[in-house]
């Protein structure tokens, strides 16, 4: 009888089994790691709810990975062959991670040429590895580089928003002699390669040239590393160590009068500041007969090689280019302090939440901005050239000395 | 009985370090894309590299000497004070050891924070504050290159003074009380009774102290992750003032993903704390007293 009961038992568990429909076929789970905080990745999941409506049967989960170990864990996830199905990073992951072979090409997948013509060509340029014609990263969110300030401070010394190098030291000197406690505050990229890429490309200089031929070190170099140094040594920018994350409260308390930092501080502005009008963002200050180069860093977004949804996921990356989508995610961002700034620079009109003039700002530097090079070795030249700037800026070594050591470190890993 | 042990062991002790040493001679990202980025053998070149090419790697190796030097040997002679000065059994000093041995208790974490406040810049630092109510300028601790590494000496002077001191106390506890008495008869004053009885009975537990802080120093990593980072992708701080060995290791391994590169700094941090151990042992003549 025992033995009886346990052929029952197991033929009716084999029934069950072969009875139920797999978990394919009711749904197709598609996972997504958000590099990031928290508040973005509920942005990302309202993009997800929008996807998943519009494919029924389709689940995404969104989950957060963060910055300190975000490369690392993708790493980790494309050695064992295991993990998500996209990812969104920074915007020289896609180079870096796909040279390594973790990335699937976005091109037979129909993602490169569905979003190439709808983000700024420079943007998109920049991530994809000079000399490749493959697509591993197509850019997610943007993050742009802006200069803030508060309006009375500037109405009560007299000073109108400067537009060119020279309006703006003169501003800053103004500042300074009003007796504002730091003139001049370098938030994002602190005396590193980051902050001190405005003002190269705002003097018409570069990293590098079109061909990937190092120029950094060139004359417009050395006269945008010397302006960088007037941050400093003139108008009281903290360094790193001495400077933290208070641009708005500090703005606000009219404690600093020009801060530098990317858009995000936008959005706390906004959502942390509401009773705080008087806040206004223009683009960073050019060099005579040179356009207004901002910084532009953000995410891009990513298939993992070994998905085996690539198509779904593919489709997901597409979803993200619909300006209802953008405004669903916008709608949650302004809530949780992360609005999510499209690359598709129309798409910006859809940030209800902003200022017109800092509308404007975003969209005209969303035009002319730079994202980080796609050359070969700049990933691993970012701290050689950093460690040059501070060597001008702090420890007194010549700027055409310290750009030539720069550039030669540059070379070297090309 | 064993086996499970020996099984575990074997499977997250002895392989990973086997698989380290043979990584620490390849180029290896754990992705090994045979089309894209090919891993394999470069024989000696990570480890050529890291002693002839990479400046980094050489200022990490400076900071940490530095470091190490100024760390082990002031928590040496704090741990030693202490407990000479606490060595006597009294209610007061029992409330003054477990006051100083806290910090070792703490999470490191935890006091690497707290320090930041107390080192802060921008004058809401605790010091600078204590410097504006003299009416001194701010200071920029976290951000002056000369200041670095003698802060963070400070600091693992004050979090690791209360360890030595329980094990200087217990090594003084454990000396005979008759050798002072003897001394004491011959008219050594307390001076000579501590550098002739005292220290050198205490050697053993200095050689264990010696060694277990230089291994202890030569992997310091929180307070430089945490109080000098970098803003875009690097560790080490302003000028790589704080940038040291394991922190190296970690930007090398875990942020640029050159797992062979990394392996091969753990390498030469290995052979570097085995040939200081040896010789530390060597001069304090204590092979037969640590058997």
């Amino acid at each position: 009888m025992k033995r009886l009961g346990a052929i029952a038992i197991t033929l009716m568990m084999a029934v069950g089994v072969l009875m139920a429909p797999p978990a394919s076929a009711a749904t197709k789970n598609l996972v997504v790691w958000a590099t990031g905080d928290d508040a973005s990745t509920k942005v990302t999941q309202a993009a997800a709810k929008v996807f998943m409506r519009q494919n029924p049967g389709v689940k995404v989960t969104v989950q957060t990975i963060g910055w300190g170990d975000g490369y690392a864990k993708v790493l980790a996830a494309a050695a064992a062959r295991k993990g998500p199905d996209v990812i969104t990073g920074g915007l020289s992951w896609g180079i870096s991670l796909g040279q390594k072979g973790a990335l699937a090409d976005l091109r037979p997948l129909g993602v490169a040429s569905f979003v190439q013509p709808k983000v700024p060509s420079q943007i998109y340029r920049s991530l994809i590895a000079y000399g490749s014609s493959k697509v591993y990263a197509v850019p997610y969110d943007l993050t742009l580089m802006m200069m803030f300030y508060d309006k009375t401070v500037f109405a009560d010394n007299g000073i109108a928003a400067p537009k060119t190098i020279a309006e703006f030291n003169a501003a800053a000197q103004k500042l300074k002699d009003a007796g504002i406690q730091v003139p001049v505050y370098n938030e994002w990229g602190n005396a590193d390669w980051l902050g001190w890429f405005n003002w190269l490309y705002s003097s018409g200089g570069s990293l590098y040239d079109a061909k990937c031929k190092v120029t950094i070190n060139n004359s417009k170099g050395v006269s945008a590393l010397n302006q960088y140094k007037k941050l400093y040594s003139d108008f009281g920018a903290p360094k790193p160590g001495v400077a933290d994350w208070s641009m708005n409260d500090n703005l606000k308390n009219k404690k600093y009068g020009i801060g530098f930092s990317g858009n995000f501080q936008a959005s706390s502005l906004y959502t942390y500041y509401r009773d705080y009008k008087n806040w206004n963002a223009i683009p960073v200050p050019a060099a005579p007969g040179a356009k207004s180069v901002s910084f532009i860093g953000g995410r891009g977004i990513s298939v993992m090689k070994y998905s085996t949804k690539k198509a779904l996921a593919a489709k997901f990356i597409r979803s993200l280019y619909d300006v209802n989508t953008v405004t669903a995610m916008n709608s949650v961002g302004t809530v949780e302090n992360s609005i999510f700034l499209s690359p598709v620079i129309k798409f910006a009109d859809s940030i209800a939440s902003y200022p017109s003039s800092v509308l404007k700002t975003i969209k005209s530097q969303l035009a002319t901005a730079q994202g980080p090079p796609n050359c070969i070795g700049w990933e691993d030249s970012q701290a050689d050239v950093t460690k040059e700037i501070q060597a001008f800026l702090f420890d007194g070594k010549s700027a055409q000395a310290a750009l030539d050591a720069a550039a030669a470190a540059m070379k070297s890993r090309q | 009985m064993l086996a499970p042990f020996v099984l575990l062991f074997v499977a997250f002790s002895i392989y990973p370090i086997f698989a380290s040493f043979r990584l620490s001679f390849m180029r290896y990202n754990a992705i090994c894309d045979e089309e894209l980025s090919p891993c394999g053998s470069v024989r000696f070149g990570n480890y050529y590299r890291l002693f002839f090419e990479d400046d980094r790697f050489h200022k990490a190796l400076l900071n940490t000497s530095y470091y190490v030097v100024g760390a082990v040997s002031l928590t040496i002679i704090a741990s030693l004070m202490l407990a000479i000065a606490l060595q006597a059994d009294t209610k007061s000093n029992r409330i003054l050891r477990v006051v100083f041995f806290l910090p070792s208790v703490t999470s490191s974490i935890a006091t690497v924070l707290v320090w930041g406040w107390v080192f802060r810049g921008d004058g809401v630092g605790l010091l600078n504050g204590v410097l504006a109510a003299m009416g001194i300028s701010p200071v920029e601790w976290l951000a002056t290159p000369a200041l670095a590494v003698p802060i963070l000496v400070l600091m693992s002077v004050w979090g690791g003074a209360g360890y030595g001191m329980i094990l200087f106390l217990a090594g003084i506890n454990s000396i005979p009380t008759y050798y002072y008495e003897a001394a004491m008869i011959d008219g050594a004053n307390p001076r000579q009774r501590f550098r002739y009885i005292t220290l050198p009975l205490l050697k053993p537990v200095m050689t264990y102290v010696g060694i277990t802080s230089i291994i202890g120093a030569f992997q310091i990593f929180e307070g430089v992750y945490l109080l000098f980072p970098t803003s875009v992708g690097s560790v080490g701080g302003l000028q790589d003032m704080a940038l040291m060995l394991v922190p190296y290791l970690y930007d090398q391994g875990f942020i640029h993903f050159r797992l062979g590169y990394a392996s091969a700094i753990a390498w030469v941090l290995f052979g570097i704390i085995f040939i200081i151990s040896l010789i530390n042992l060597k001069l304090s003549k204590s092979f037969e007293d640590l058997r």
